[in-house]
């Protein structure tokens, strides 16, 4: 869960938990009474999990594009071209 | 999971606007390879005729200079992109789908120019159609060669191998007093045949002579 969702949990619950206190403990969990909200909460907690899923993706896809994928091109004469062979597993991957 | 269905995940909101981005990226990505695979295969078709025919470029100044320019200009683009080969760097660069689609406008009208040109010579010796350009480009450089259009005899008359020259004065020998079949025959011309002139109508003139030929021996 990001501190966005923690937010929203407070809301929900009605209370303020911090998250980031450095006492931040269980005991502060127990009083926010998660019980009495249990399907907003479960709502809450699914789409951060699905939050988090979409974002690892993403992060996988932007680092497989923006660090590993590159040209690669061969000799031609006194000019460099395109290996067209190489090429065309990268078209392949582009899944939009 | 691909990025179209993240996008329409009703939990993509946070990351709303890095979805649409890396979308864009990725789309940009796949349209400007395609431009730029193109643009290699048309430029690697004309680039051994235009900078290297000395006949088309004298006949086709204005083409020549128009792809002497795209020549350079994608060999420094070329040389740009593998400086930073990162493909959304190569690819995603400002402008980099306008110049690769005006290449191959630019190359376009180059290879249609220099397809008329052929055109007009096929329309002379229709024989030419048998050929291909390549083949046909390789006789219109070395029109003023004979021996070396000679070589190209067999693909446009059937049943000829080749002619023969009358090895007589300085090389390139231009008369010729007799043709071979492929199987090995030979018949003499009444008369030396001279190739000189253009060569689409000196070819013009050996189909005569062949015929002539043949007629005064059969009648």
């Amino acid at each position: 869960m990001q501190p966005r969702h923690w937010k929203k949990l407070n809301g929900i619950c009605g209370k303020t938990v911090n998250r980031q206190d450095p006492k931040f403990c269980l005991r502060d969990i127990i009083n926010l009474e998660l019980y009495r909200f249990a399907e907003d909460v479960n709502e809450l907690v699914e789409g951060a999990q699905k939050e988090a899923s979409i974002e690892k993706k993403l992060n996988l896809i932007i680092a497989t594009w923006s660090e590993t994928t590159v040209l690669n091109f061969k000799d031609y004469k006194d000019t460099k071209v395109l290996d067209t062979g190489a090429l065309e597993e990268i078209v392949e991957n582009v899944d939009l | 999971m691909d990025l179209m269905t993240m996008n329409a995940s009703k939990d993509s909101e946070e990351f709303k606007e890095s979805l649409i981005k890396w979308q864009k990226t990725l789309k940009t990505i796949d349209q400007v390879l395609v431009l730029w695979v193109k643009v290699q295969k048309n430029w690697m078709r004309l680039e051994p005729i235009f900078l290297a025919s000395e006949d088309i470029r004298a006949q086709l100044p204005e083409d020549t200079k128009r792809f002497e320019k795209v020549d350079a200009e994608w060999k420094a683009l070329m040389a740009d992109a593998s400086d930073d080969p990162s493909v959304v760097a190569a690819t995603n660069t400002e402008g980099r789908d306008k110049i690769l689609e005006e290449f191959i406008s630019e190359i376009d009208l180059c290879e249609k120019a220099l397809n008329e040109y052929l055109e007009q010579k096929k329309k002379i010796f229709p024989r030419f159609y048998f050929l291909s350009n390549q083949a046909l480009l390789d006789i219109l450089s070395n029109g003023n060669n004979p021996e070396k259009v000679n070589e190209y005899i067999s693909d446009c008359f059937d049943g000829m191998k080749n002619i023969k020259f009358v090895e007589e004065g300085s090389r390139p020998y231009r008369t010729s007093c007799g043709m071979f079949a492929k199987d090995g025959e030979y018949v003499a011309f009444a008369t030396p045949f001279t190739c000189q002139g253009a060569v689409e109508n000196y070819l013009c003139d050996l189909d005569t002579k062949m015929q002539q030929t043949l007629k005064g021996i059969i009648i």
